[in-house]
């Protein structure tokens, strides 16, 4: 124990008088101790005060009684009864229930215990040893009797390695005091490393030399700014325009919408004075939204033109009035009488006008009918009953034909005339082409129409012509005599028809014809034959020879259209989704173009021979120029509806078309000798005239061969012709 | 020889980008420090044409990656961890003295190499200061957060909390900048008050600066916001503004940074003059003398400005750099020039004549400001356009520079009912404080008689809205140039701008304005006018009737002139499918404008209705 004393610095020689000095405090613990006076005993006995915790007594007196607790005086009662200086000296003591006035030497005492020193005061170290012996009198003798080590009192190594350490640290600066330490981190932390010019001197070029590391450099080529907000509007105004406060309907609206689809996220509201705006809760949540936006919403850089005007992307064209003359007011309607007499109009398939003077124009009902006016006046001149035709020449309609109505008259089945075309009368005779006039048509010209599975020639008496018909009825038998042989399934046949008094040329497929096409000579004929679009067959005939052949060994599928090139020996094939141009002479495919679309619906040949105009049901109108590639040099897409017919001007730089809307469009379009100017296409006019019927528009246009005049036939019934306007 | 195959997506286009899975493994960083990295360094997701992994990742550009994994912070961040570890584990051995020690020496790291990097010169820094100026505005304002929200250290993810010492450092930053626009005659262009707050345009070194301010009220924290993101951006945008503010007060102001504070105003609700003293920056730094400076800012419109440019700025100028003065004498010395030399009071004719410099519309006036109003907004907006002297209401006297009995005192700009407004002199234009903000957008000293105290506001347009020329002439009905609808009572600030006389107000205005009531000369001949009267004027301009003989296009006329004519419809064919998709979305959107104007007017004719017919009553 004195080890232990001594080894702790303390000394033994305090230890009696700290004895003698508590006891006045703890007199309960030391009761023969009589430095106070005033207690002569202890009612409470040698318990723990604890046990009368909560209770209003603190012991019993010898009669059994309880001893009540006196109370401390309050801080109040001390504060109000307090008169003299050394009040603080006062204490209570719980266990008596009296209270202790500290003299001087015990405040001495507690002051030394609450620094840490000695409780006997620092002056008296090193005492005598009776003390100690009097504190553990049972111990006379230390504990062990080993002799101390030596290391005991040499200096520790592993000490003097630290400190060298330390020392070592401190120099190199490696070590830093923690005091320093902290001050440091301190000024790092300090907002004051932030007040340097951080942009260099006073000029930008400056700045931009700086040095910015490469990657940095590299870096802000692919810096992308973000969008800024947009800045607030009227609406959001504390006193907005009365118009843009919301009516209740509106404000009902807002409150229904999901919020992502509300344009504000606040009902506009107004105000009367700037101190009545209350907080905006959303405030916060906003500005949040907008950190999130920065960091985590991907960016892309969309190069967008600024264009204020629609109108400057349109390209510069020539003013249309520049370019007249044109069609595009309708003057005429050619009517049968009888035919408007029906409840339903029949439908007009396709409308041709006789080339060279263009005196007549015939077109093809779905009624059977085939009918010509005089383009001038609009008279009815002839009507012919195709299908009436046909069934007395003994014809009946196929079985695998759409119209087949087996056990029925030919003449009570419906069989539209799908296409008719004009074939010059100089092929029979020794007229050439080129004198094909009103002036010098001696002979009546012929009509070649399609009906069903049948192909009708036969020549039309007209007013103007010189010959009677019979003449040239005798002209059709006297090329009579096939020469080659017919494909399997075709038939020519000479008809004479009682009723009608005259003999026409009938020429059998065995299935029903879709499309005619007319070589510019008018000796060859071809026509497009299938029951169903997707298995069809070109056949070639040859009038003047009587002569059919099948042109192409494999069977071309979904065959559209087909056209003559109008100078050379080329045949244009077109399919669903490509056009082929066949070589005449050499048997061969000599081109392909790729319009791009998904359904061809008709094919024109320019005149000049170097262009092609396709439309299609996908509302496109193609131009393509054959010598610059197999794609189209422009398309037109501006349509409502499916284009269904496309016509070139002869002798005019105009072509036309028109789609399923009833509405036809009207082009400008020249064709340039020099090879590096490309053609100038100008859209001209739209002209609506037609109704549609069972979304079915205008079937078929026609230019005629001199005038600025187009023949348009559709659905309706009607047939319009379309000339400048006056 | 069989050339080496290629796998899909290690070149071209896809191999640019990677996923953000494979930043943070390529990184070896937790996604919480790879989002604050990306916050600091400006680094977000792109967009790229075609996704090599899954739509639905998201995708950064390899190079920004790279770029990330150069950063020193990366080394900072783990070093951060670390000693959150420390700290965590003396925590829990209940070490608190060592936990508390460790505490003050964190790592710290600052943030102005990534400024540097991010905005390599001082106009980009500026340019991307709007978000920077809001956020630190909105934080500026905010009380003491909620301290669940404050707490964010304390689960051991690094984020600094939003504390009581880092609030009053963004409000201490967002006032330096108040005082730089305060002290930057012209630099402030706009001023929108909003259902939001308060939007501020100002023009510094040439670019285009819109804050928002919100209005000082208690904002509450929403559950879904979390605040140890905003806390990331406030770090740096703290930065950033410090920098940006560093070197306008140097090289604009020519003052020092920071500014000093004035202990004495800091927690009195006083003006922003007062708060600080900004001192002149020593010999060696101050290369443009003051006078220079303010040469320097107004050379936008130098035409405009310079020749009206008072001494009085300049003086003021030269008052503050005296750091000896009260502040309350400095007003005075600035406030006594103009008493001298302009001896009109506003009022005379020469207040319609527009100066289109926002530096001076205020010139020459002494304001008061009610405790009601805005003081703090209205006295930066103020002194930035020129005004002379600012004084206000406060409980202590001596906190204002003027006290309201003060003889100089021109306007008094009140929010109160006039019942309540006790004390009124003669001599002062009691005036609402829309009038002021008014005034800015216009660059005008509007007239008075509309902004009266106790009188209807005419209604607060926003300046970015439904712009249009002064010189336009031509106003086409009540649509602009760009087919905004444009409400009529910016047409009637147009016209008077122009200098038209006996302009009739727009009808609506009209019948609220008090019969008779008494101004001084400023308000308008027209609003004497009979209020009936009015309205069939405004009527004859043809703003409302369909047949007007100067042939204004009716507004149904103006729609239809977005529609594309035959000849466009015709030329349209000609287009490629690109353009033709692009034009149809350009008449579109212009179809769509059109109707909103449409929609706009065809409102208003239909409030106006019952008013009118109350008129001719």
């Amino acid at each position: 124990m004195v080890t232990v004393a001594a080894a702790n610095g303390w000394e033994a020689g305090d230890v009696p008088r700290t004895g003698a000095g508590l006891g006045s405090v703890h007199r309960g613990q030391d009761a023969e101790s009589n430095d106070s006076s005033d207690s002569e005993y202890d009612p409470v006995g040698d318990v723990p005060l604890r046990w009368y915790d909560g209770y209003d007594h603190v012991g019993y007196d010898l009669e059994g009684a309880r001893i009540v607790r006196k109370r401390p005086p309050s801080a109040l009662e001390r504060l109000a009864g307090t008169e003299a200086a050394d009040d603080w000296r006062v204490l209570y003591d719980a266990r008596s229930g009296n209270e202790i006035r500290l003299n001087d030497d015990q405040v001495a005492l507690l002051l030394r215990l609450c620094e840490g020193s000695s409780a006997g005061g620092g002056g008296d170290v090193g005492g005598g040893t009776e003390e100690v012996i009097a504190w553990a009198p049972s111990q006379p003798h230390p504990l062990d009797s080993a002799t101390e080590s030596r290391r005991r009192f040499e200096p520790s190594r592993h000490e003097a390695r630290q400190v060298a350490y330390l020392v070592r640290g401190l120099r190199e600066g490696r070590i830093r005091p923690m005091r320093v330490l902290l001050r440091e981190r301190e000024e790092q932390r300090s907002l004051r490393r932030y007040h340097y010019d951080l942009w260099g001197g006073e000029s930008e070029e400056a700045a931009a030399d700086a040095p910015l590391s490469r990657a940095a450099r590299a870096h802000q080529t692919r810096r992308l700014p973000p969008p800024k907000p947009l800045p607030p509007g009227h609406a959001e105004s504390y006193n907005p325009p009365p118009e843009y406060l919301p009516t209740d309907g509106e404000a009902e609206a807002w409150r229904k919408a999901d919020p992502e689809d509300r344009l504000l996220p606040f009902l506009p509201r107004r105000y009367a004075s700037l101190r009545q705006v209350p907080a905006y809760e959303h405030l916060l949540r906003e500005r949040f939204e907008r950190c999130l936006d920065l960091y985590l919403c991907p960016r892309v850089l969309k190069s967008r033109e600024r264009i204020e005007d629609p109108a400057t992307l349109l390209p510069p064209l020539p003013d249309p009035h520049e370019l007249r003359p044109f069609p595009s007011a309708d003057r005429l309607r050619y009517v049968d009488a009888a035919a408007a007499a029906a409840t339903v109009p029949s439908r007009l398939r396709a409308v041709a006008v006789y080339p060279g003077s263009g005196q007549w124009l015939a077109t093809a009902a779905e009624d059977g009918h085939v009918r010509v006016f005089d383009v001038m006046s609009g008279c009815l001149l002839q009507r012919w009953n195709v299908a009436e035709m046909l069934c007395g020449a003994g014809y009946r309609p196929d079985a695998g034909s759409g119209n087949a109505a087996g056990g029925e008259t030919a003449a009570a089945v419906a069989m539209p005339v799908v296409d008719v075309r004009w074939i010059p009368a100089a092929i029979f005779g020794d007229e050439t082409a080129a004198t094909l006039d009103a002036q010098s048509v001696q002979h009546p010209p012929y009509l070649v129409a399609a009906c069903d599975a049948c192909v009708v020639l036969f020549a039309v008496p007209l007013p103007a012509t010189t010959l009677a018909p019979d003449s040239v009825d005798d002209r059709l038998t006297h090329a009579d005599t096939p020469v080659g042989e017919a494909p399997p399934g075709v038939e020519w046949q000479m008809h004479d028809d009682v009723a009608l008094g005259r003999r026409f040329l009938l020429i059998r497929h065995p299935q029903r014809v879709r499309r005619l096409e007319v070589h510019h000579r008018g000796d060859y004929l071809s026509a497009v034959v299938g029951h169903h679009a997707a298995r069809t067959t070109v056949y070639i005939h040859q009038l003047s020879r009587r002569r059919s052949h099948i042109p192409f060994r494999k069977r071309l599928s979904t065959v559209q259209c087909t056209a003559f090139h109008p100078s050379r020996p080329f045949f244009f094939v077109a399919s669903q989704q490509h056009i082929r141009v066949y070589s005449l002479t050499t048997q061969s495919l000599a081109k392909r173009l790729l319009p791009g679309v998904k359904w061809i619906s008709s094919l024109t040949v320019h005149p000049g021979g170097d262009h092609v105009l396709c439309g299609s049901y996908d509302r496109r109108l193609c131009w393509f120029d054959l010598d610059a590639g197999e794609r189209p040099y422009r398309s037109m897409h501006n349509f409502d509806r499916a284009v269904r017919a496309v016509a070139v001007h002869d002798a005019l730089p105009l072509f036309a078309c028109a789609d399923d809307s009833g509405r036809v469009h009207v082009f400008h379009g020249t064709v340039y000798d020099r090879l590096d100017q490309d053609p100038l296409l100008v859209p001209l006019c739209t002209m609506r005239g037609h109704q549609p019927v069972d979304g079915l528009g205008v079937f078929s246009v026609a230019f005629h061969p001199r005038l600025p005049w187009l023949f348009s036939v559709g659905a309706d019934g009607q047939c319009v012709l379309w000339v400048e306007r006056g | 020889m069989v050339a080496e195959r290629r796998k899909k997506g290690q070149r071209g286009h896809a191999a640019a980008y990677m996923t953000r899975a494979k930043a943070l493994r390529k990184l070896q960083l937790s996604l919480t420090d790879f989002r604050r990295l990306c916050i600091l360094k400006g680094i977000f997701p792109r967009e790229p044409r075609k996704k090599r992994a899954d739509a639905r990742h998201t995708y950064y550009l390899n190079k920004d990656i790279q770029y990330l994994a150069h950063e020193p912070l990366i080394c900072k961040f783990r070093e951060l961890h670390a000693h959150l570890r420390k700290v965590k584990r003396a925590r829990a051995r209940r070490e608190h003295a060592r936990a508390a020690q460790l505490q003050r020496s964190a790592p710290v790291y600052s943030l102005d190499h990534l400024v540097r990097e991010r905005y390599p010169t001082f106009r980009d820094a500026l340019e991307d200061l709007d978000d920077a100026l809001t956020t630190i505005h909105l934080f500026a304002e905010m009380p003491q957060l909620p301290m669940r929200q404050t707490n964010v250290s304390s689960s051991g993810d690094g984020y600094l909390p939003i504390d009581r010492q880092r609030l009053d450092n963004f409000a201490r930053l967002a006032q330096e900048w108040q005082y730089f626009v305060a002290s930057c005659p012209g630099a402030l262009r706009k001023v929108f008050v909003s259902v939001r707050g308060y939007y501020f345009e100002a023009c510094v070194q040439g670019v285009r600066i819109l804050w928002a301010q919100p209005h000082r009220f208690h904002q509450c924290v929403p559950d879904e916001v979390d605040l140890r993101i905003m806390s990331t951006f406030l770090e740096f945008y703290e930065c950033l503004l410090r920098m940006v503010n560093f070197r306008l007060y140097h090289s604009v102001l020519g003052t020092r940074y920071p500014p000093v504070w004035n202990a004495e105003q800091d927690h009195a609700d006083g003006l922003l003059a007062q708060r600080f003293r900004t001192g002149r920056v020593g010999k060696d730094r101050a290369r443009r003398p003051p006078a220079a400076t303010e040469t320097r800012i107004s050379s936008e419109r130098v035409a405009a400005v310079k020749a009206q440019l008072p001494e009085v700025v300049r003086a003021a100028v030269a008052e503050e750099v005296d750091e000896e003065r009260p502040p309350a004498e400095k007003a005075t010395v600035a406030t006594r020039a103009p008493d001298a030399t302009a001896p009109e009071l506003p009022g005379d004719e020469t207040t319609h004549i527009p100066l289109h410099s926002n530096a001076t519309i205020f010139r020459g006036m002494t304001f008061f400001l009610c405790r009601e109003t805005p003081v703090h907004v209205l006295e930066m907006v103020l002194r930035a356009c020129g005004a002379d002297a600012v004084g206000f209401e406060a409980v202590e006297a001596r906190a204002s520079p003027l006290n309201e009995a003060d003889a100089r005192i021109t306007h008094v700009i009140c929010d109160r009912p006039v019942e309540q407004l006790t004390s009124r002199r003669l001599g002062r234009e009691y005036l609402q404080p829309q009038w002021v903000f008014d005034c800015v957008n216009e660059s005008f000293r509007l007239p008075y008689g509309l902004y009266t105290v106790g009188q209807p506001l005419p209604p607060h347009l926003s300046p970015w809205a439904s712009l249009t020329d002064v010189a336009d002439t031509e106003l086409q009905g009540e649509v602009n140039a760009h087919g905004e609808y444009v409400p009529a009572y910016r047409q009637y600030l147009q016209r008077i701008k122009r200098g038209e006389r006996n302009v009739p107000l727009p009808p609506e205005l009209s019948s609220e304005v008090v019969q008779g009531a008494v101004t001084r000369t400023e308000t308008p001949p027209a609003a004497l006018v009979e209020a009936d009267e009015e309205a069939g004027a405004w009527a004859e301009q043809g703003a409302l009737t369909t047949d007007h003989p100067t042939g204004r296009p009716r507004p149904a006329a103006a729609a239809a002139a977005a529609e594309p004519s035959d000849r466009q419809q015709l030329a349209k064919m000609m287009l490629s499918r690109r353009k033709r998709r692009l034009y149809d979305r350009l008449v579109a959107r212009q179809r769509r404008a059109a109707q909103q104007a449409t929609a706009l007017q065809d409102k208003r004719a239909r409030l106006l209705k019952p008013s009118d017919s109350d008129l001719h009553q």
